[in-house]
């Protein structure tokens, strides 16, 4: 019996050593340590053996089927990670191939621009109100302290629409500016007022690399007791950290727009050159990036404001001078070409 | 504005660097947008003087020339000019001047070496006028003015630097040099002096020789004019000419010359005309009479209208009053007697007449900005004195001061508490006197404040506000501190469009869509383009008439309720008075046409995936009022898309453009809206629909479909098109961001199939509903996931699979349960839609 087991565990422990696959494996697990195995037979017939021999065979069975599990375990073991290895390499991908093609679209550069500084001044408590493209010459213009034939009209180039016999001929034009929403806001709320008014503008003149004549514009107004040009200067700079990064430093000089006094305008430093001088700031150190000023007395009275308990601010700069440098865009035809190659370089 | 720095300092010192100056003048409001340096390379080149002159030994066509440059300092020059005599004043430069090689074929600038010519070393030159890059002047060498002191630097006596700048065109006093004087006397707090008139006045009394007569005194608040006898017509003196020239105008000869310098300097416009010439020696300052004309200084022959403002003598027209004289007074070389005129003239009278006759002078310029009515004697009475100077004769005694609308300088209070609200610094009340008073303003100090009387010219100071600025620009925009405003906030009011356009554009490009921003100016063959090539769709007569092929599908009301929508092309657009082209006439009334053209310009650079969007305005004209502004998004699409894996492509169809719909209306929480079927010429006549929001009256919300093909042929697409369009008036009024939300179940679904076979003509929605219906309320979900037609199913017949989940909130539901539901449903498809159950 106790040749028969230890010749079994040769033959097994042999076979085992031949073994390749798993499923031969577990076929040779079946014959060795299943059932019908014939150590499990020896085992299971234990109880017939000669008493005095039962407990060195039981023993000696006991130790060939731990071998052989062990033995098969680490077999299995090996197997499974040849297997698991051979996997691998046949799974294997490139992973520098493109990505499977998902297209996500993106916002026109304008509107995130706009969204950009609608944003910052959101954050100080600003409203977002839009308003008419077409306009009374009276919003546009006369409310704006610019009276018919003053050559402060000659500034704005505009476009005057066609109207029928009920409208006097000159009265109805596309705004110039967003400025009259200036006026249409006080008309319709009270101080105090913080709103930004974003929107599209028109001009009579040819485009070119640097003029549209249709472009957009982000017009703010500030209207309360106590507003002040040291705030118009305090809000202004905020807005340009906000926008341009917090390093940027402002200047302020004295700039003319009929509907202001003091009137302003605001610029940057160079980003490019540092203050140095350079092409982008013609030499100057400096972007001009808006025009600003105290709301005219003229405009607040015009609204039936009483300009001496109430000042304010307003404010107006283009969204595609803001775009072009942000961006580095020197044309702003880009714009309205809406070229997808273009396009698609900007995300969100 | 040209401002040559010479003449500039002939008022005030301006001593500071010339870019310095630029930039202090730009801080405060007046840019400088050029300075143009004359002399700027004549680094080495003196005054010079010759002392001597002999002949050069060897050459008998050169001489030799011994020049002093101050002091004892003196040199020889070898020259072949033939033009010098001792005592001239000559331009000398030294080795290392830069000077213009005249004997290049392209002149060029050289630097001076000191050279040996036949046999003697010249060590500098003297130079001619086109060598220093002062003209064309060849011939001989400059003789510079006898009072030119040797041993200065040629650039500190003739040299100087012009500032160009740009005027806002509230600052007419900028237009004199006496203006811009005192803005840089203010700037840089130095002296100003302002010239004084004085001559002798030794002719008849003014009154006996001209009578001047105003018509109306609202186009011509002030007529003051002199009498000259006896001048004589002349070059100016060469001063004169060469501050002209600096200034950028032509001297033509003394009289007028006068004139203009008179201008330069104070701002006021003068004509001097040739007394001889004034019929009746009477000036009528009158409107012309219809049809009456005149012949001009510049030769043309203008016909007048009683719009325009004339200068008038007993007979005719002799000027266009503040616009131009006539040329039958005008000063020619025998003129012997002179009438000056310096008057003031309405500025949008003077406006519209330079305007309508597109006559834009000088005078006219600089009256349309209006001028003050107390600047024409000042400027008279230098004229005057002017001309006794360079003309000669004697000026008549006293001058004419016609002033029926006198007024005064404006008084303005200005308090300390009002500078420190507007500008949000404190000054003390001294503190703003000096500085209005650098301003040239006449302070006086009052309770709590000043009273301010600004200088003449400075019309813009009229009310605390300028002054403020004023005070503000002296002190430097910088200075003042930045402050963020304290105090009430108004309350949060949120934009829930602006919202909304930003939700409308995360879920579209979200989806693969890139947004466009397109032009509102159009023109009415772009909006026609969408009637198909040639108009074909126009139809009979109508734009509304639909195809042939369409009849059967959708409503004619539909349609026409699309059109007006979204395309009314039978709107006559809002049109512009002024135009820049053709091209861009009107206003959009549809946002088709754009998006057709865009999608057309991108599918040339990229043959596919091609998914553009719009959130845009169209404008329809409203009787007497502003027109409509319609708010709506566009999409368009090309034929196809990429596809999920490399180099697929996936055609773009009806059911694409419906999920990008579905989505934008999921993303708006429009939970309620009905897709009908649509017959409309612009698209496709079976593959294309309207959004509707049911009620008892339906609502168009929007439009969606295959881009009928005669139409994107018109825009050059030349492949499969999808439009849809939604209004967003309509839709952001019934958006909502409210979700409520229902608890994820917590037993377990069963799901069955069911394959109906159907008339085509049933749509999928009726069968969806119909299962809803029954199923009520254990169908949790219908889907769709099989569409078959073709054999074996019949003509006519379309094989619809759907997955039904059926579900119960509260048990788990039993087979038998789920088919008794599943059976009924059958039942009433079969029942009332007439369907036939596929097994």
């Amino acid at each position: 019996m106790i040749e028969q087991l230890e010749e079994l565990r040769a033959r097994a422990l042999e076979e085992l050593g031949r073994i390749q696959d798993l499923t031969r494996l577990e076929e040779w697990r079946i014959s060795h340590l299943g059932k019908r195995s014939e150590l499990n037979k020896v085992l299971r017939g234990i109880g017939t053996i000669e008493p005095s021999d039962r407990r060195v065979v039981g023993q000696l069975a006991n130790d060939v089927k731990s071998v052989l599990e062990g033995e098969s375990a680490a077999r299995r073991d090996q197997l499974e990670r040849a297997a698991r290895q051979e996997a691998v390499a046949r799974e294997r991908v490139d992973v520098t191939l493109p990505p499977r093609p998902i297209r996500l679209g993106q916002w026109h550069p304008l509107t995130l621009v706009t969204e950009d500084i609608v944003a910052a001044f959101r954050a100080m408590g600003y409203d977002v109100v839009e308003g008419p493209e077409v306009e009374w010459e009276k919003y546009n213009f006369e409310l704006l302290n610019i009276p018919a034939e003053h050559p402060a009209r000659d500034v704005w180039d505009t476009f005057y629409v066609k109207t029928g016999d009920g409208v006097p001929r000159g009265k109805m034009l596309l705004r110039t500016h967003t400025s009259p929403m200036q006026v249409r806001v006080m008309e319709r709320r009270r101080p105090p007022i913080r709103v930004v008014v974003p929107g599209r503008a028109y001009r009579y003149e040819a485009t070119d690399a640097t003029h549209e004549s249709e472009f957009y514009q982000i017009e703010g107004l500030a209207v309360d007791e106590h507003l002040t040009f040291a705030d118009l200067k305090g809000t202004l700079t905020a807005f340009a950290h906000a926008i341009f990064g917090p390093e940027r430093r402002t200047r302020f000089r004295v700039d003319y727009f009929p509907f202001v006094e003091p009137g302003a305008e605001m610029a940057i430093d160079c980003h490019v050159c540092r203050g140095g001088g350079c092409r982008l700031c013609k030499n100057s150190g400096w972007i001009e990036i808006m025009g600003a000023g105290m709301v005219h007395p003229r405009v607040l009275q015009g609204v039936d404001y009483d300009p001496a308990r109430y000042s304010g601010f307003a404010f107006g700069m283009g969204p595609e001078r803001v775009a072009m440098l942000k961006y580095g865009v020197d044309d702003i035809r880009s714009f309205k070409t809406n070229d997808l190659r273009f396009l698609r370089q900007f995300c969100e | 504005m040209k401002v040559p720095l010479k003449w500039l300092r002939s008022y005030t010192p301006a001593s500071l660097p010339t870019v310095d100056l630029a930039h202090r003048l730009t801080m405060a409001g007046t840019e400088v947008t050029d300075v143009y340096h004359l002399g700027e390379s004549w680094n080495d080149v003196y005054v010079g003087q010759v002392t001597e002159i002999r002949r050069h030994p060897n050459a008998d066509r050169l001489l030799l020339v011994t020049v002093n440059w101050g002091d004892d300092r003196n040199i020889t020059v070898v020259t072949g000019a033939p033009n010098l005599k001792v005592g001239d004043k000559v331009p000398l430069a030294l080795a290392g001047a830069m000077l213009i090689d005249t004997h290049l074929p392209t002149p060029e600038l050289r630097a001076l070496k000191p050279t040996k010519i036949r046999g003697i070393l010249s060590e500098g030159m003297v130079c001619s006028a086109k060598e220093l890059g002062l003209g064309e002047d060849h011939a001989g060498i400059m003789v510079l003015d006898s009072a030119a002191r040797p041993g200065t630097l040629l650039s500190d006596e003739l040299g100087d630097a012009i500032l160009d700048l740009e005027l806002t065109p509230n600052r007419v006093d900028l237009l004199s040099m006496i203006g811009v004087a005192r803005e840089v006397a203010a700037l840089l707090d130095q002296p100003l002096t302002v010239p004084q008139a004085e001559y002798l006045e030794s002719g008849p009394p003014v009154g006996s020789l001209i009578d001047v007569r105003i018509v109306d005194p609202e186009l011509c608040p002030r007529y003051t004019a002199a009498v000259i006898q006896g001048v004589t017509i002349t070059q100016s003196p060469k001063w004169l000419r060469d501050r002209l020239s600096a200034a950028g105008l032509r001297p033509i000869n003394n009289v007028v010359d006068v004139t203009n310098y008179v201008m330069l300097e104070w701002g006021q416009p003068l004509h001097a005309f040739d007394y001889d010439k004034i019929h009746g020696h009477e000036i009528v300052v009158r409107s012309a009479g219809d049809g009456e004309s005149m012949t001009l200084l510049d030769g043309s022959v203008r016909l007048l209208g009683s719009e325009n403002l004339v200068i008038a003598d007993a007979r005719q027209a002799v000027a266009i009053a503040g616009v131009m004289g006539g040329a039958d007074s005008e000063v020619t070389s025998t003129t012997t007697n002179l009438l000056i005129e310096s008057a003031n003239f309405d500025p949008v009278s003077v406006r519209r007449t330079s305007r309508s006759l597109k006559l834009r002078t000088d005078a006219a310029y600089r009256f349309e900005r209006g001028l003050p009515r107390q600047l024409p004697l000042p400027a008279l009475r230098r004229a005057v004195q002017l001309m006794l100077e360079v003309a000669g004769g004697h000026t008549a005694t006293d001058i004419v001061d016609a002033y029926p609308l006198p007024s005064e300088l404006p008084e303005i209070f200005l308090s300390q508490s009002e500078v420190k609200r507007v500008l949000g610094i404190d000054l003390p009340i001294p503190k703003l006197a000096e500085l209005l008073e650098r301003s040239g303003c006449q302070v006086t100090r009052e309770d709590g404040g000043l009273n301010v009387v600004p200088p003449l010219q400075r019309t813009d100071l009229t009310i605390p506000a300028d002054l403020c600025e004023e005070i503000a620009r002296l002190v430097g925009y910088d200075e003042i501190p930045s402050t963020l405003p304290i105090g009430r906030q108004p309350e949060p009011t949120i934009n829930e469009d602006w919202r909304w356009f930003a939700t409308l554009r995360h879920t579209l490009a979200g989806l693969g869509l890139g947004e466009v921003v397109t032009y509102s100016l159009t023109s009415r063959e772009r909006i026609g383009r969408l009637m198909g090539r040639e108009g074909r769709l126009a139809g009979a007569g109508s734009f509304m008439a639909p195809p042939d092929v369409a009849s059967g599908y959708g409503s004619f009301d539909l349609a026409q309720e699309v059109t007006a929508r979204f395309v009314p092309l039978d709107v006559e657009p809002v049109e512009l008075l002024n135009p820049l082209s053709a091209d861009s006439e009107c206003l959009r009334t549809t946002s088709f046409g754009s998006l057709l053209e865009t999608l057309c310009n991108n599918l040339r650079v990229a043959e596919r995936d091609v998914a553009l969007f719009e959130l845009g305005r169209t404008y329809l004209p409203r009787v007497n009022d502003l027109p409509e502004e319609r708010r709506v998004l566009t999409v368009v699409t090309g034929a196809d898309r990429s596809g999920s894996t490399w180099g697929e492509e996936l055609p773009n169809d009806f059911f694409w453009l419906k999920a990008i719909a579905e989505a934008v209306l999921g993303r708006l929480g429009i939970a309620d809206r009905l897709y009908r079927p649509l017959c409309h010429p612009i698209f496709h006549a079976a593959r294309s629909a309207a959004i509707v929001l049911p009620g008892p009256t339906e609502r168009l919300l929007g439009v969606l479909g295959e881009v009928e093909p005669d139409v994107r042929a018109a825009f050059d697409v030349d492949q499969p098109a999808f439009l849809f369009a939604l209004d967003l008036d309509l839709a952001l009024s019934v958006a909502t961001r409210v979700r409520v939300v229902t608890p994820i179940p917590k037993f377990p679904p069963v799901a069955q199939d069911l394959a109906v076979i159907v008339g085509t003509d049933v749509p999928s929605t009726a069968i969806e509903g119909l299962i809803r219906d029954v199923g009520m309320p254990l169908v949790k979900s219908v889907e769709l996931f099989d569409l078959y037609q073709g054999s074996p199913i019949p003509a006519g017949k379309i094989s619809l699979g759907f997955h039904i989940t059926y579900q119960a909130p509260d048990r788990t539901l039993t087979d038998e349960e789920v088919a008794d539901v599943h059976r009924k449903i059958e039942q009433a498809l079969v029942g009332e839609l007439g369907v036939e159950l596929r097994r």
